[in-house]
């Protein structure tokens, strides 16, 4: 739910106050979901249940290993059941993400590439990533064009 | 022409054929539409069109950091807005330079030339980028000098790509087409097969309809042979029952037609003294094959009439028809009378 991110949110606040980290403090994502606008820094995701898996990509050599956030948990939180995600990224790339993808074993929203968080000149600091390899099904077009990388906002269309 | 396939063995050898080429036919036709599917879905699986897209927007990225590091050295952007761009962009090449989807084109020596000159850029720019606002601004004016040869590589990389991917695609089709032209192939090589057999089988058939009426025909006119005869005939089976009985038999012994029919032989023309003789001789022969009078010619034998007279100089001339194989031995006692 909403509630459980903003929690997450005043918590990482807090943090931020006592320790000058620049990267905890700073957003890395912002959600938008029923004309309400939520921040998320790199601490508040990492709170939230881990995911790692190891894939191939067309877009990097050898496998690869991802860490981040379900995006079926994500949504969980977020309490949305159904609609599109428009997820778009730093240089404005925006691709319409269906709700019902975020499923288990599904994609996830990656913040660290091979144990590593990803500047933007690696992908960062977010990448959606599908597990490509366990599922064939997700060697498609479609899947591609959904893996957006730089990826810092997403809105919930209902 | 044909008579081959009526033979029992011959049609056995055919069947055998055919339902071999059939089979083989349909695992080819099965095999070769799985090729299709796989073709077909490799398309749809195809990478083509988000890695092209990838590969021209790199010349985007790079336009958008140049725009952006322009409008921060003539003081109207935020630095920050540069750095942004510039990271984007050099992500943007990491991915040229790392995707295995990019492979063929940077096996391409204009691209290897042009990736390793947009390298150097980078790798000259980074320190820049990355230093303070005051050192960036310092070191732009000489950074935008560098961009127009830069522009060109990342531009000859897209031109390079469209035609690599053009390639790609068509050689895709290529192959969609050729696993589609062979299963269209031998599926009427199939068709064509199925229905020679279809032609063939209408012969056959018209073959044995013609065997059939021919038949019905030679045993119209034995009929019609053994029925005028002035000749007594009598035709009974192995087990003694009589099969047929002609006009003159009816003459001679007394009987109907309809009476003899089905009737034992021995019951209706072998003198009461003679009947455990005849019986014995029959059971002989149905059990060993042994003759006697059975293909003796012609023999004197004593008959009776219905009313248990006998009829006047009878010979009988006992025969064993041809078609033995089929178990109707046909015991064919004449008389003469």
């Amino acid at each position: 739910m909403i509630s459980t991110i903003s929690r997450m949110l005043l918590a990482t606040t807090a943090l931020t106050l006592t320790c000058q980290s620049a990267l905890a403090g700073e957003a890395v994502l912002t959600v938008t979901h029923a004309g309400e606008v939520t921040t998320l820094d790199m601490d508040a995701l990492q709170a939230m249940d881990v995911v790692e898996f190891e894939t191939s990509t067309i877009w990097t050599e050898g496998t690869q290993t991802f860490t981040g956030v379900s995006l079926s948990t994500f949504l969980d939180d977020l309490g949305v059941t159904e609609g599109n995600l428009k997820a778009t990224a730093i240089n404005d790339y925006a691709v319409e993400i269906p709700v019902s993808d975020g499923v288990e074993n599904g994609p996830i929203i990656a913040y660290m590439r091979n144990g590593e968080l990803m500047s933007v000149r690696d992908k960062g600091p977010l990448w959606i990533v599908y597990p490509y390899d366990a599922d064939p099904t997700y060697q498609t077009e479609v899947v591609y064009s959904r893996s957006i990388w730089q990826l810092d906002r997403i809105e919930v269309i209902e | 022409m044909f008579d081959r396939f009526v033979t029992k063995k011959g049609l056995l050898g055919s069947l055998v054929t055919y339902m071999a080429v059939v089979i083989v036919s349909a695992t080819a036709i099965w095999v070769l539409s799985a090729d299709a599917r796989e073709e077909v879905e490799s398309l749809a699986v195809a990478n083509a069109d988000s890695t092209q897209w990838s590969l021209a927007q790199s010349e985007v990225e790079f336009l958008a950091f140049a725009n952006a590091a322009r409008a921060v050295s003539a003081g109207q952007a935020d630095p920050e807005d540069a750095r942004r761009r510039f990271d984007v962009m050099y992500s943007r090449v990491q991915t040229l330079k790392a995707a295995p989807a990019f492979a063929e084109i940077r096996e391409r020596p204009s691209v290897a030339q042009s990736l390793r000159n947009i390298d150097s850029f980078l790798e000259a720019a980074v320190p820049t980028i990355d230093a303070s606002d005051a050192a960036l601004m310092a070191g732009l004016p000489e950074m935008i000098e560098a961009f127009p040869p830069v522009q060109k590589d990342f531009r000859s990389i897209s031109l390079v790509g469209v035609t690599v991917f053009s390639e790609r695609s068509e050689a895709q089709r290529g192959a969609v087409s050729g696993a589609l032209t062979d299963l269209a192939v031998i599926s009427f090589a199939l068709l064509a097969l199925l229905l020679a057999v279809v032609g063939v089988l209408l012969m056959i058939n018209r073959a044995s309809q013609r065997q059939t009426s021919e038949i019905a025909l030679t045993q119209s006119r034995l009929q019609a042979i053994i029925s005028t005869s002035l000749d007594a005939i009598l035709v009974a089976g192995t087990d003694g029952r009589i099969l047929d009985f002609n006009g003159a038999a009816e003459g001679v012994f007394g009987y109907s037609r309809e009476e003899a029919i089905g009737a034992d032989m021995a019951d209706l023309i072998v003198p009461d003294h003679m009947r455990d003789a005849h019986n014995a001789g029959m059971k002989r022969y149905r059990q060993s094959g042994e003759k006697r009078v059975v293909g003796s010619g012609l023999l004197k034998l004593e008959a009776k009439r219905k009313d248990g007279t006998e009829p006047s100089r009878v010979y009988r001339r006992v025969k064993l028809s041809k078609d033995e194989p089929y178990g109707e031995e046909k015991v064919t006692p004449e008389v003469h009378g």
